[in-house]
């Protein structure tokens, strides 16, 4: 594992514990709240360490050689263009009551199957350009 | 395209790990340039060619 990589995912550990922990506290504390503006700050709790990541994602990217930087953007153009194509096909499929998913579980299914279009395409990218 | 970075490489007795820290890239990234999987940026073609002291065009070939 090349340096750059090996420095994003340490310095992620933090935020990344962050994040759990935020998220713990938010749904604990959800039920014994009533204020509207109280949740809404509950729900957007957990998101500056998701930033903090991100901002640490694109120092990684930053400190990429081009064919690792290809590799990246491949994955996230993949990644993007799944999570469009799979989020209108969920809207047609609910509006057709193909599917009987929630909102939450078509949600979930999406932030999914993107996860997994970038994990994929960046492992596969790696394996073509294997050394 | 067409490239001797290998056989280059090769002439000057670097292993893939030499060349790519001297290149400042992963030894991925020179392997991919040797074996034609990948086409550097002219950033790194002209990197390639101040390293080996010889212009671009004999360097890379066009297919």
């Amino acid at each position: 594992m090349r340096a750059p990589l090996k420095r994003y995912y340490l310095k992620s550990i933090l935020p990344g514990l962050l994040y759990i922990g935020l998220t713990i506290a938010a749904y604990t504390l959800e039920p014994s709240v009533s204020s509207q503006a109280v949740k809404t700050g509950l729900a957007v709790l957990p998101l500056p360490p998701l930033v903090w990541i991100f901002w640490l994602y694109f120092r990684y990217l930053g400190e990429c050689d081009e064919l690792e930087r290809k590799i990246e953007m491949d994955a996230m153009a993949v990644s993007a263009m799944t999570g469009l194509l799979a989020g209108y096909s969920l809207l047609l499929l609910h509006d057709f009551q193909v599917l009987g998913l929630n909102t939450r579980e078509m949600l979930s299914v999406l932030v999914l199957v993107i996860a997994l279009a970038y994990l994929v395409t960046r492992y596969v990218g790696i394996w073509r350009f294997r050394a | 395209m067409k490239s001797r970075v290998k056989q280059l490489r090769d002439q000057f007795g670097w292993s893939q790990a030499d060349l790519a820290e001297r290149l400042d890239v992963s030894r991925q990234t020179v392997n991919a340039i040797e074996t034609e999987k990948y086409d550097p940026s002219i950033k790194l073609a002209f990197k390639l060619a101040r390293l080996f002291e010889l212009p671009i065009e004999t360097i890379f070939q066009e297919d």
